[in-house]
């Protein structure tokens, strides 16, 4: 067997150990980008040795929860999209389309206007992956066992929709003009001013749910095949849908609970790095999943780096870049099909 | 292993796909499933494969039921091969052939020797080795067709279900598929293939099952395929022959045409 007879591996290690040390540095980038300056190697050396110095406290307490959330939720973002991308065939989906982004953002902001999370920090994180929870259960309760993926599309913009509105009418409603311009800006999504505790979190749901998709990655690879094709490789559709579908919820709901709403990631993200592993959309899973990281990280660098004020809100700029991107993907879709 | 469907009933809506239809493959025999558009063959591939519910009657492995059997064993012992496949991604050649070779495969394992072996036995059996590092959309229709092939033979499963696997193919690559598939059940397999060209079908098969309107209304050696069977089944008369010993049928005329050309 000589290596030319080997089918190339396009797509395999390499290339994710050059996503992984790429995420890396970002992560660092991100740890050493910010409004207080500050030495972050003696920061570092403090905080390990358990010094309070004002770098210190600004590295662990703002710095360090803020990286390791755009990780996350970038993370989670990236491979929710591919996920969903290699379950519905479509180059177009990603958590937003199937609702969950949106049931996340609709269980956030009631418990914003409900006052919980006035009254109980955690409240709000939680009413996210609720609200995610909600959202992916009545997808599953919609599209069912056996159903097609053009179901689950339309149960996906059913739901989006009708988190649209309950959303609209929270604000509609609000009482209280500031409540309302909270939920603007929180809807806006942003990674600033996070701590520990919203990490603790998010963090072990959002492993529970990479651990799910990752896991289907066999399973998408003979799905690309289609449905009847992938039951005969012996892949239980039933079963992998409720696996992407937990697992988008419990990754995306934990990752909105605490960043808010952010576009666009999971679907610019596969797309870019689908050619580079030969468009197996099992191999895309973990590549987006670190892409994801890296574009997430970047943009929250980048939203303190430039010089407007007050801070742009991280989702603006995904937005800012994504929406021109979906453009050109649609339209370039529209001609060549 | 033995298929058996019995007593097939699927309904779509008001229309019955299939009417009480009995079936079976064994090892070793070459099976064609022929009949009109609509008349049932692609429900009952899907039949054997344990891929179509049935409302009535039941579909056996070896006696057991498919959900007896370990989803991985039957996924490699049965391979199914459906029509006009799709791909959704512009895959390489040999990597969507390797994707027959997932049930054998242990989760995020590189490809065994044995599994390069098949994949490379089945780009040779279907003449697209040197379309290997091509993606499948720079291909033809019929280029692409072949590649699908290859993937359901690289599963070498016990029981082959092809669902119209020439039709999209030149003469020389028809002729030569169907000489890979009776090559496959030469050696052992059992192989169902779904065809429109009978033909192909009574020359190469050992056994023609003929269905109409959801029914099984011939189901025997390629003589069995009678004219009034053909006459049943199509509303033509065919053209019979034969050439060094082998027998031919072609589709010659459809019988109101002729009934006409007699009175003109």
């Amino acid at each position: 067997m000589t290596a030319a007879r080997r089918p190339a591996d396009a797509g395999g290690r390499p290339l994710l150990l050059a996503l992984a040390g790429l995420t890396l540095v970002a992560f660092l980038i991100s740890l050493a980008v910010g409004y207080v300056r500050f030495d972050l190697v003696g920061a570092l050396e403090d905080a390990i040795h358990g010094r309070d110095s004002l770098a210190a406290l600004a590295l662990t307490e703002l710095r360090l929860p803020r990286a390791a959330l755009g990780a996350a939720v970038g993370f989670s973002l990236g491979l929710a999209g591919a996920a969903m991308q290699g379950l519905l065939r479509n180059p177009l989906a990603d958590p937003g389309v199937v609702g969950v982004s949106g049931g996340a953002a609709l269980g956030a902001v009631v418990a914003f206007y409900s006052g919980l999370a006035a009254a109980l920090p955690l409240a709000l994180p939680l009413g996210g992956v609720a609200g995610a929870a909600v959202a992916a259960i009545a997808l599953y309760a919609l599209a069912g066992r056996g159903a097609g993926t053009m179901t689950l599309i339309l149960a996906g913009v059913t739901i989006n929709s009708f988190a649209g509105a309950l959303t609209a009418l929270a604000l509609n409603l609000s009482p209280n003009p500031y409540a309302a311009t909270e939920i603007m800006f929180w809807l806006m999504g942003s990674l600033a001013d996070r701590s520990l505790p919203h990490l603790y979190l998010a963090g072990p749901l959002s492993l529970i749910g990479w651990a799910l998709m990752l896991s289907a990655a066999p399973a998408l690879d003979a799905l690309s095949l289609g449905e009847d094709t992938a039951q005969s490789l012996g892949f239980d559709l039933a079963r992998l849908r409720a696996r992407l579908i937990a697992g988008s919820a419990l990754a995306v709901g934990a990752g909105v609970a605490v960043s808010g709403a952010i576009g666009f990631v999971g679907l610019v993200v596969p797309h870019l790095l689908r050619p580079l592993v030969g468009h197996r959309p099992g191999r895309l899973l973990l590549a987006s999943g670190f892409g994801g990281a890296i574009a997430l990280l970047f943009a929250d660098v980048a939203a303190r780096l430039l010089p407007v004020h007050p801070e742009l809100k991280l989702g603006v700029i995904t937005a800012l870049i994504g929406a021109p991107f979906l453009f050109g993907l649609i339209d370039r879709m529209r001609r060549e099909g | 292993m033995r298929v058996v469907v019995s007593q097939a009933v699927v309904r779509f809506g008001e229309r019955k796909a299939l009417d009480g239809v009995d079936c079976a493959v064994g090892g070793g025999e070459m099976v064609a499933l022929v009949g009109p558009n609509g008349a049932g063959k692609t429900t009952l591939l899907r039949a054997l494969a344990d891929l179509q519910p049935l409302q009535a009657g039941e579909a056996r492995y070896d006696g057991r039921r498919a959900r007896e059997l370990p989803r991985g064993e039957f996924a490699r012992r049965v391979a199914y091969l459906a029509q006009g496949g799709e791909a959704h991604w512009p895959l390489r050649v040999d990597h969507l052939v390797a994707l027959g070779r997932l049930p054998h495969r242990r989760p995020f394992a590189d490809l065994s020797a044995a599994d390069r072996a098949a994949v490379e036995a089945a780009l040779a059996a279907t003449d697209v080795a040197h379309l290997r590092a091509r993606t499948l959309d720079r291909l033809s229709g019929g280029e692409r067709a072949r590649v699908l092939l290859a993937r359901a033979l690289a599963v070498e499963a016990e029981i082959l279900l092809a669902d119209e696997p020439a039709a999209a193919l030149d003469p020389l690559h028809q002729l030569a598929a169907m000489a890979v598939l009776r090559d496959v059940a030469r050696r052992g397999a059992g192989v169902v293939v779904v065809l429109h060209d009978l033909t192909l079908a009574v020359r190469f098969c050992d056994r023609v099952v003929a269905l109409a309107g959801g029914k099984a209304i011939a189901d025997g050696p390629p003589a069995a395929l009678t004219d009034a069977v053909i006459a049943a089944a199509y509303g033509v008369e065919a053209l019979r022959g034969e050439h060094r010993g082998e027998p031919f049928l072609v589709p010659w005329r459809a019988i109101g045409a002729g009934r006409e050309g007699a009175g003109g």
